[in-house]
């Protein structure tokens, strides 16, 4: 099966180039029948790509450590599901599951290009493709091997790093690498248009859902790392603004700022070069997050260690920027706006500004994400980046997002005046001061979470005002009934009425974001002290000693007992802990720390307890785990020949409204269903169609005469 | 390093895994054989026709040009009829002034009309020529014209999508047979505007007419692209360079 595999990839490889260089050069010098080989090429791919996932699954689950990869990533003890997910567990899966998304994308495309109008983009799309395949197959066949022998077969494998041993390994992942790749053909439509000079609004309309989809797979993707982070990492937090977790949202920036200035396109025929210049990025930057991961030139919890793939990925973004804006260069005539801004007051300009701002955010966090790299490289020092700089730059700017998700959707299109402003905004104005000053009334004067719930609450009631005001002007037509009203509101204009609840759930997860950053409570009492959790590596509590920790609720947390529990795969120790929340006993709480044996690694289980206020969040690093121990300093085993354990360090903390942001990204996904939903809107017409059909119809009238 | 990699085929060391020599030769013949079907479907295209006969002929620059022209124009009305459509959207939902309302609702309808007629000239002109070509070549030539017939239905001469309830532009024929509807009004305004109307009697007409529809007074020829008067021997516009298929 591995011979199998890897001369499927290195054949899909070949194939990917052939495909590549057969639809330019036929579509270039019109050769049908070398398109239509290239396109089979491509379909090819997909297969052979198929084959090999296949063929490493195969590897993988029936534990042949004769591919060094299954030895480095699995062992026998591990759960089937695990074995599955360690594909992209390592190095040279990861960039075959990158592949194996890529010929998906590339077989959905190869479908809808298949009689698309306009034509002429069809094969410069599926070019794109097949040429980002090519690269990718490239590196997990000729750079990096999964199919790498062993020289001696082992025993057993090191198995998965405990830390990618959670359900989150299965899912966050693949939907992340879906987001990325998904931008490549957003990409693909942008360079298809530029290549073969139809650079009217075709390719926005017709890369729109591929935009749409990469924005969801990178929200959901982003948002499940976040919570993967949340419950395994154990620190209390889900965003450390690591350089692979920045690298992972800057696509998605980018992508939220094309998918508005897409629609000013659609309407308006401007911000071409803008469009382009934004589709050509967010490839860039998927690349770039591919890059920082696997080059190992920046330390993350995410990155796969030192490899030699670095180089070849800054030569692909390279030829992929030098490509895409060479072209836009090339066009820059032809990509001319077909009408202005009427007005400086209009929807466009705010949408306008939100590109910018998105831009802004973007470079500031490319900025400090590259910064160490940049010193190391000028002064041979590698310079740290604190959290602090991206606080100070890039959430001010986030805020004033939010704050144009407001004023957006109740801003006329083309131009707005003073008045109409007025009449929109003065009640999302009202409620946010009343509830910024509610919120001082209350003693909450930190001005991050101040003006952070005031932007939320303005936005969150122009979402609501602008649902009003369109039932409102639909009652006329139901007959004064509500619900008909809302349907048919949302049925005449899907994009902005899921746009709205998009919105909305932005405007819900940007709360927890603020409450769980600026409300976070961290400091425990244990008898007489306290503590500031973020500034130790835990609490210690003895056997019997009770910890205090006091957010919305107070919780009085004692440490009941901690067990040791051994098996052939780990050392766990569990820990039990009684709690009052409130004055009122709860269920126990059970964290828990687990030493691998066979690589020797500690994993932190931690244990929320989930509330609608604010999680309780408490977890045992292996480190603080106290031992009984005798005069020599040696530990002193039971009955059983387990170690005595009496008391351990604790890391706790109250987080508020956590439990809210699957709400509001159940709420945005709902939003983007209903945006992304086809209309029933009859197929597109080629524009030669209805002079074919009089032709036609004239040379049968000839026919039958004749005859 | 990449040449290495290369040739750097897996090889089973343990017999009791991987089955031996043997296991290892029946997996280079599947791979073998695999590649020989992959090969052999991408190439089959290229076996069956010579890749020179194979040779798509250009439909005419001035044809392909005219159709590109054509979809961009109809993306440029699909673009006014939303820009249109909010409009009346916002302006249900009272977020804009009715002074404005009013000036975006004209200059809209007035681009739209403009939009429409220029589709309206691009599509006859590409009638002719494509009857031009079948005149030469037999009706199968021009293979846009069959392709996609399945949705003839919905043919509309403005729109890559046509929404309901939106303005359709008419084509020349449904506005002399038709009555006038808002969508004709439009679009004898806009030829109004261009001065479009019979010397002798002053009745507006359509690009293309040989004779007033109204007096039988023979009209000035124009060119289709821009309007401008040529005569019947020219072959291409003296103003904008566009080749003249009458």
């Amino acid at each position: 099966m591995n011979q199998i595999g890897y001369i499927a990839l290195l054949l899909g490889f070949v194939m990917a180039l052939y495909a590549t260089l057969a639809l330019s050069l036929g579509t270039w010098q019109r050769y049908p029948q070398l398109v239509k080989s290239g396109r089979r090429a491509a379909w090819s791919v997909v297969g052979l790509v198929g084959l090999g996932v296949v063929c490493v699954q195969y590897a993988l689950l029936s534990s042949d450590f004769s591919v060094r990869y299954v030895v480095e990533v699995t062992s026998r003890e591990m759960e089937w599901w695990y074995k599955i997910g360690a594909m992209w567990g390592g190095q040279e899966g990861s960039l075959l599951l990158w592949s194996l998304i890529l010929a998906v994308c590339t077989a959905l495309l190869l479908v809808q290009t298949r009689k698309m109008q306009p034509s002429e983009l069809a094969p410069w799309i599926i070019v794109a493709m097949t040429a980002g395949t090519a690269f990718f197959l490239a590196m997990c066949t000729l750079v990096v091997n999964v199919f790498q022998p062993m020289a001696v077969v082992p025993q057993n494998g090191k198995g998965l790093n405990p830390l990618l041993q959670n359900p989150g390994m299965m899912i966050h992942p693949p939907i992340l690498y879906t987001g990325y790749v998904t931008t490549i053909a957003a990409f693909g439509f942008a360079f298809a248009a530029l290549v073969s000079g139809r650079l009217d609004n075709s390719w926005v309309r017709l890369a729109r859902r591929w935009i749409l989809t990469s924005w969801v797979f990178l929200t959901v993707g982003n948002f499940l790392g976040g919570q993967w982070a949340y419950v395994t990492l154990g620190w209390g937090g889900y965003w450390a603004w690591d350089p692979v977790e920045n690298a992972a949202i800057m696509p998605w920036f980018i992508n939220t700022a094309l998918l508005h200035s897409v629609m000013i396109q659609q309407r308006r025929g401007i911000f071409k070069v803008w469009n382009m210049s934004l589709a050509i990025i967010a490839y860039a930057l998927s690349l770039f997050g591919t890059f920082l991961t696997r080059s190992g030139v920046l330390s993350s919890v995410h990155a796969f260690g030192e490899s030699t793939l670095g180089p070849y990925f800054m030569i692909w973004i390279g030829v992929v920027l030098i490509v895409g804006f060479g072209l836009v260069f090339m066009r820059l005539p032809e990509l001319k706006s077909e009408n202005k801004l009427d007005g400086l007051l209009s929807r466009e300009t705010s949408f306008l500004l939100n590109n910018i701002l998105f831009f802004l955010a973007v470079a500031f966090m490319l900025w400090g994400t590259v910064s160490p790299l940049v010193s190391q490289i000028t002064t041979g020092v590698k310079t740290e980046v604190k959290s602090g700089y991206f606080v100070q730059t890039v959430v001010p700017v986030l805020l004033g997002i939010v704050f144009l998700m407001g004023i957006g959707p109740l801003i006329a299109w083309r131009r707005a005046s003073f008045d109409s402003l007025t009449k929109s905004f003065w009640i999302p104005a009202a409620f946010a001061f009343a509830g910024a000053a509610f919120m001082f009334a209350f003693g909450i004067r930190n001005m991050i979470g101040v003006v952070g719930f005031a932007i939320a609450i303005f936005t969150a009631t122009t979402v609501g005002l602008d649902y009003y005001k369109g039932v409102r002007a639909r009652r006329r037509h139901t007959e004064g009934r509500i619900l008909p009203a809302v349907t048919t509101l949302v049925k005449r204009n899907r994009p902005r009425y899921g746009g709205l609840l998009v919105h909305l759930g932005i405007v819900i997860i940007t709360v927890v974001i603020v409450a769980s950053s600026v409300y976070k409570a961290s400091t425990i009492q244990v008898g007489d002290k306290t503590f500031k959790i973020d500034e130790t590596q835990g609490v210690t509590a003895k056997l019997g000693e009770t910890m205090t920790i006091k957010g919305v609720h107070e919780y009085k947390v004692k440490l009941d007992r901690i067990e040791a529990i051994g098996s052939p795969l780990k050392m766990r120790f569990q820990a039990y802990l009684s709690v009052q929340k409130d004055g009122q006993p709860q269920e126990p709480l059970l964290p828990a720390a687990e030493m691998y044996l066979a690589t020797q690694q500690p994993n932190t289980v931690v244990f929320i307890r989930v509330d609608p206020l604010e999680d309780l969040y408490i977890s045992m690093p292996f480190a603080g785990i106290e031992a009984a121990r005798d005069k020599d300093g040696n530990p002193i085993a039971n009955q059983d020949g387990k170690p005595v354990l009496e008391g351990a360090a604790f890391q706790m903390w109250a987080n508020p409204l956590m439990l809210w942001s699957w709400v509001g990204l159940m709420i945005t996904i709902a939003g983007l269903l209903i945006a992304i939903w086809p209309d029933p809107t009859p197929v597109r017409a080629p524009a030669t169609q209805k002079v074919g059909d009089k032709l036609k119809s004239g040379v049968k009238e000839k026919e039958a005469v004749s005859a | 390093m990449v040449g290495e990699r290369l040739f750097q085929v897996p090889q089973q060391v343990t017999p009791a895994q991987s089955g031996g020599d043997s296991g290892a030769l029946f997996g280079w013949v599947l791979s073998i054989c695999l590649a020989g079907i992959v090969v052999a479907i991408v190439a089959r295209p290229l076996v069956l026709a010579e890749v020179g006969k194979g040779r798509r002929k250009s439909d005419g620059l001035m044809s392909e040009a005219g159709r590109a022209r054509l979809e961009g124009l109809q993306e440029q009305a699909q673009a006014e009829r939303q820009s249109l459509t909010d409009l009346e959207f916002d302006r249900e939902i009272g977020i804009i002034e009715e002074r404005d309302y009013d000036e975006f609702k004209e200059a809209s309808d007035d681009k739209l009309a403009g939009l429409s007629l220029r589709i309206s000239r691009l599509e006859s002109q590409l009638q002719r020529a494509n009857q031009a070509r079948v005149g030469i070549a037999g009706p199968q030539t021009p293979k846009t014209v069959a392709r996609n017939s399945h949705s003839n239905s919905n043919s509309n001469s403005l729109g890559p999508v046509v929404s309901p309830g939106s303005v359709a532009a008419p084509s020349p024929s449904r506005l002399s047979r038709k009555g006038p509807s808002e969508s004709d009004r439009l679009h004898l305004k806009a030829a109004v505007k261009e001065k479009l109307k019979c010397s002798e009697c002053a009745t507006p007409f359509k690009p293309g007419d040989r004779f007033c529809q109204h007096c039988q007074a023979p009209l000035p020829i124009l060119c289709l692209n821009c309007g401008k008067e040529i005569t019947e021997n020219d072959r291409f516009c003296a103003k904008c360079g566009a080749a003249v298929n009458t």
